[in-house]
């Protein structure tokens, strides 16, 4: 490997020596002296300051190649060591190697001091002037069109092209006839960065190779057949080599240099590693590129750099930014930067991507072209998210457009509503951290128009606004107590208003003192209808499924998208060990068969459970970007009492819209509702969680339904904000509930037995506790009934409403196992039995929000449900929660 | 073949009149009779057939204690029927029937099937309704009335198949004579709160 060196750097300064045509020859022979016997290195010295004459430099060029002529007596020497060891001992075999590589050295050496003495006469054959520029020391002359017979083609006639193939580029010279300047112009392609095919015209008697470069393409014409394959394999065998050489360089910078493997290969890799610089006007131009090609386009991994200092590092396809990549942008008004991650297409910000304004401004959501454009959410202000206003809805081109979200945390309101070019414009929601709610018409990013106001008393007004918070015209205000103003109002709601109207005060015992309570205005007329929001978030969806548009498409290309979609992951995110089971389990797609049963529905079941914990699903995606969506609708200021039905149809409406899409997917997924009859009836179906169907015998079966598919992935995740709603919505019932509670549990068992009204016959006469039997005494407390008490305390840990009427059926059956105990075998319950009993162990569970379980429970439950057993019981449950707000006596 | 309806009946009535023995006779001694372990004849189901269609009667018990009586209407919201039981022997609870009577029609559900029972038949001797005044009460609200004996089995499953008959068939049958059962289910309150 020294030698190889050595080789090298003796040519290279044979080279100078040959190129300077110096003077000082003596100078150089008195140097050449001690040289003789002195290292190569030594030499460089020395030819820097020496210089030559022509005959010096025969002497000077002889000294140089004077080690090299020693390899022979090197390898002859270690041949006459050799014999002195026996053939079999180890010291031959080393010695016996050891020449032979001193062979191979001395071989290689005289076959690249040939090429380079090819060269040098190339060189000198050629005006030195016109080749200064292209000649460095270590590129090699392969082969030239004057002796390889190679033309551009459609040349011009006067013109004389040359090709001049070098070890490491392309040199293609155009001159002119009459001047005989043959190197008046010239062009330079690197080999790394030239792709040559074949073109197959030979039947019009044309044998023409096509390059491809980053920059140029053209194609130039050999005189014949073997022409054209000489050329071909010489230029694919040189660039075959350069780029072999790269990648030892690489393999032995990462110290796994294993060598190239010594066979050529005849095609050159279409796709390969290389550095440009493009010069060309265009998006490019002086950027530099580092990274893969194919063939004369970035195409794959790599690095862009603009001269301005844009870098992308990032995917490219076809010579553009495509795939997942990073953009750093220097803003030109300040010394930050912009930041964009995320996905590119054909050279634009396009698809899902995070954009960090230099301003500070984080955008997150949907890119079309280079435009905010879709789903996204744009958080200003501060940094952090938890302290900045945010928007999240959807925007047409880079402008919010359609339904958002916007928390303004400067003012501490938060808008719901419709926007059209960034304004508020058309209805929407607004509400305050002092406990305001509006909904009503905007124009031009102001309430406008018809409107109705909510203050945290119930105080009302419903009429025309015409600034945010001022009141303009006609409208009614609707006092707490009931009484009503009727006529023009004008002011601003929260500093006085001037009033031009009717007082009225209802008669409490007219005829229609019942519909005073309940109030004439309709919330949610003026309000975004659920089914209208987050439209762009479903449209998304639909996209990465391959629908142009909601259930328009193929199921079949469905999945194939969501496989590449699992598969192409270009974000470079870790993953998880378990997210990578996840992902793998989800390739499993359920095959359903013709007829629709239970394992069917528990197979779809458990894969959306599965692809909605995968985000690289679409249904994950989906699901994710909901569900940050509703946090940001309905957590800080919009945990506001007043939202409750908004969030509550939100749900309701995301249940609908996904269910559309896994019936899409599953084509055979019946429609919600739908009561599918079994031939037979399968154990593990007929569990608990089916709770509410009587195995008849004409009748066995069970309903499809949406709520039960697909709560038990939405509600998790969306628990939180919509319980608070729950428990602000019902604060104030809640509070003499528990009130109640608490009084009335202050008594032992039998004293609340008593009082509740249960009969005798199911007062325990005896306990166990920890295996022992206690008798039940007047002052037991907390003892009757215990596990179904605790079994009823877990209403509180489950989220979904069919888990939690599996806990109040649970609940039953522990009482009745209790009561089981004391009476016969024979015995049923009557409700005039029951309830008491049932009353007296919801008193004892001491459940905090039970007015927002029951609740929670009756807007979302099955509706196939409310008639049957399960309905019976959860009503039950109700009747007890009301029924103890009314035990006021103790 | 045929249509298998859902119908709600709720069962309203004094304490100890007899509202779940009358069911329970309903309900048993049939092929598909069906008590629940868990809550047993709090709610029961029977599927009676009328016409071509099938009425599975799913039967809601009340409370009967004059304290729950305000939690009624939770149990009889989205009723197809009421079954408002009495006892012959005792006055007082022919007089919480006509209280819930007026109830129903006031707050019940709109075209709620009434059936006034005046069960223990049975004990004629000590009857302290006469059979005339709830009759005719019983007609002056346009309700079905019949005296029952749930011990003797009187007139138990005649109550129902009245009730059966009361109910207006759908409008609009579907027959579709591929699928051997049909289940439709009342169309759920719109109203989603009650108090």
């Amino acid at each position: 490997m020294i030698n190889f060196q050595l080789l090298f750097t003796t040519i290279s300064i044979l080279y100078l020596l040959q190129d300077c045509f110096g003077k000082k020859l003596d100078v150089l022979q008195q140097l050449s002296e001690p040289r003789e016997k002195g290292s190569s290195p030594d030499s460089s010295s020395g030819s820097g300051s020496g210089a030559g004459s022509s005959s010096g430099s025969g002497l000077l060029q002889s000294l140089l190649y004077l080690p090299v002529k020693h390899m022979h007596l090197y390898s002859r020497l270690l041949l006459k060591l050799a014999t002195c060891f026996h053939v079999d001992s180890e010291e031959y075999s080393v010695l016996d190697e050891g020449c032979s590589r001193f062979e191979t050295v001395a071989l290689l050496l005289l076959r690249q001091r040939k090429e380079a003495e090819k060269t040098l006469d190339f060189w000198r054959s050629l005006p030195a002037k016109a080749t200064d520029a292209l000649r460095t020391p270590s590129r090699r002359l392969v082969c030239e069109s004057d002796n390889k017979a190679l033309t551009l083609q459609n040349a011009g006639r006067f013109t004389i092209n040359r090709f001049i193939l070098f070890n490491d580029a392309l040199v293609h010279t155009q001159g002119n006839i009459p001047s005989k300047k043959f190197f008046s112009s010239y062009h330079i392609y690197p080999l790394a960065t030239l792709w040559i095919e074949p073109v197959s015209d030979e039947e019009d008697g044309l044998f023409s190779l096509k390059f491809t470069t980053p920059e140029d393409s053209f194609t130039a014409l050999a005189s014949s057949p073997a022409e054209k394959a000489s050329w071909l394999r010489s230029i694919n065998q040189a660039v075959e080599k350069l780029l072999e050489a790269e990648m030892d360089a690489k393999m032995a910078g990462s110290s796994l240099g294993l060598g190239s493997n010594g066979g050529q290969r005849a095609e050159p890799r279409m796709s390969r590693t290389a550095t440009h610089t493009f010069g060309k006007e265009g998006r490019y131009k002086d950027a530099a590129y580092e990274g893969r090609w194919l063939c004369g386009k970035p195409h794959g991994r790599g690095t862009m750099r603009w001269p301005d200092g844009r870098v992308y590092i990032g995917m490219f396809k076809h010579g553009q930014e495509d795939g997942f990549g990073d953009y750093v942008i220097p803003n030109k008004n300040s010394n930050k930067t912009d930041h964009y991650q995320g996905h590119c297409k054909e050279g634009k910000m396009h698809g899902f991507g995070t954009y960090w304004y230099a301003s500070g401004e984080v955008y997150e959501g949907l890119f079309w072209e280079n435009q905010r454009h879709g789903h996204g959410m744009l958080s200003s202000g501060k940094m952090t998210s938890s302290s900045s206003s945010v928007f999240i809805g959807q925007w047409l081109h880079d402008r919010k457009s359609g339904y958002g979200v916007f928390d303004d945390i400067t003012r501490g309101e938060k808008y719901m509503g419709l926007w059209v070019d960034d304004q508020k414009q058309g209805h929407g929601v607004v509400v305050t951290q002092f406990g305001l709610y509006y909904e009503g018409n905007f124009s031009t990013d102001k309430m406008m128009g018809l409107g109705l106001l909510l203050s945290d008393d119930d105080t009302a007004y419903e009429g025309e606004f015409s600034d945010d918070w001022t009141l303009n015209g006609k409208g009614v205000l609707f006092l707490p107590n009931s009484d009503v103003m009727e006529g023009v109002f004008v002011g601003e709601w929260s500093s006085g208003l001037k009033v031009a109207g009717t007082y009225l005060k209802p008669n409490p015992y007219g005829p229609d003192r019942d519909r005073a309570k309940s109030r004439p205005y309709k919330l949610g007329a003026m309000a975004v209808p659920a089914d209208e929001k987050w439209a762009a978030v479903f449209e998304e969806c639909w996209r990465r499924l391959g629908c142009t548009s909601p259930g328009h498409g193929d199921p079949s290309r469905a999945w194939d998208s969501i496989a590449i979609s699992l598969t192409h992951r270009d974000s470079p995110e870790l993953l998880t060990r378990s997210q990578h089971m996840t992902l793998e389990r989800l390739e499993v797609i359920p095959q359903l068969n013709a007829p629709f049963t239970a394992q069917s529905y528990d197979s779809i079941r458990r894969y959306l459970l599965k692809a909605c914990d995968a985000p690289l699903h679409p249904l994950g995606w989906l699901l994710e970007t909901l569900v940050t969506a509703y946090r940001m609708t309905y957590v800080g200021v919009g945990s506001h009492r007043r939202l409750l039905r908004h969030a509550v149809q939100e749900i309701h409406s995301f249940i609908t819209r996904i269910y559309h899409i896994v019936s899409f997917l599953f084509p055979s997924l019946p429609e919600d509702g739908t009561f599918v009859t079994e031939v037979c009836v399968q154990e593990t179906l007929c569990s608990s969680t089916d709770s509410g169907m009587h195995l008849e015998l004409p009748e066995q079966g069970f309903v499809v339904s949406c709520c039960s598919l697909l709560l038990p992935v939405l509600l998790p995740r969306l628990y939180p904000p919509l319980f608070t709603l729950y428990s602000l919505e019902r604060e104030r019932d809640e509070e003499l509930y528990w009130e109640c509670v608490c009084r009335l549990n202050k008594q032992p068992d039998r004293a609340l037995m008593a009082f509740l009204g249960v009969h005798q016959k199911f007062w325990p006469i005896s306990i166990s506790v920890l295996g022992e039997t206690k008798e039940v005494l007047t002052s037991t407390k907390d003892a009757c009934y215990a596990t179904a008490v605790e079994t009823l305390q877990q209403i509180s840990t489950t989220f979904t409403p069919a888990d939690k009427l599996l806990v109040i059926r649970h609940t039953f059956e522990e009482m009745t196992q209790e009561a089981l105990t004391l009476l016969d075998q024979d015995f049923k319950w009557s409700m005039d039995d029951l309830f008491p009993l049932f009353l007296y162990v919801v008193l004892r569970a001491r459940i905090r929000n039970l007015g927002s379980e029951v609740s929670l429970v009756e807007d979302l439950m099955d509706p196939h449900l409310q008639h049957g057993e399960d309905g019976l019981m959860f009503t039950t449950l109700k009747a007890c929660y009301i029924q103890i707000q009314r035990e006021k006596t103790t | 073949m045929a249509i298998i309806r859902e119908l709600k009946v709720c069962l309203l009535g004094d304490t100890g009149v007899g509202k779940s023995s009358i069911v329970c006779r309903f309900v048993q001694d049939h092929f598909d009779h069906n008590i629940s372990p868990t809550i047993g004849a709090s709610f029961l189901t029977k599927t009676v057939p009328c016409g071509n269609e099938l009425h599975k009667f799913l039967i809601w018990d009340t409370a009967g204690q004059e304290r729950f009586h305000s939690l009624a209407p939770m149990y009889y919201r989205g009723s197809a029927a009421a079954v408002i039981v009495y006892d012959i022997t005792k006055l007082d609870s022919f007089q919480t029937l006509k209280k819930w009577v007026k109830e129903l029609k006031e707050h019940g559900p709109e075209n709620i099937v009434v059936a006034i029972a005046g069960n223990k038949n049975d004990l004629g001797d000590i009857r302290e309704v006469p059979m005339k005044e709830a009759k005719d009460f019983a007609e002056s609200i346009a309700a079905i009335f019949i005296e029952t004996s749930a011990r003797n089995a009187v007139n138990v499953e005649e109550l129902f198949q009245k009730i059966s008959r009361q109910i207006p068939p759908l409008e609009n049958p579907e027959v579709d004579s591929n699928e051997s059962f049909k289940l439709t289910r009342q169309a759920a309150p719109s109203s989603r709160r009650c108090c």
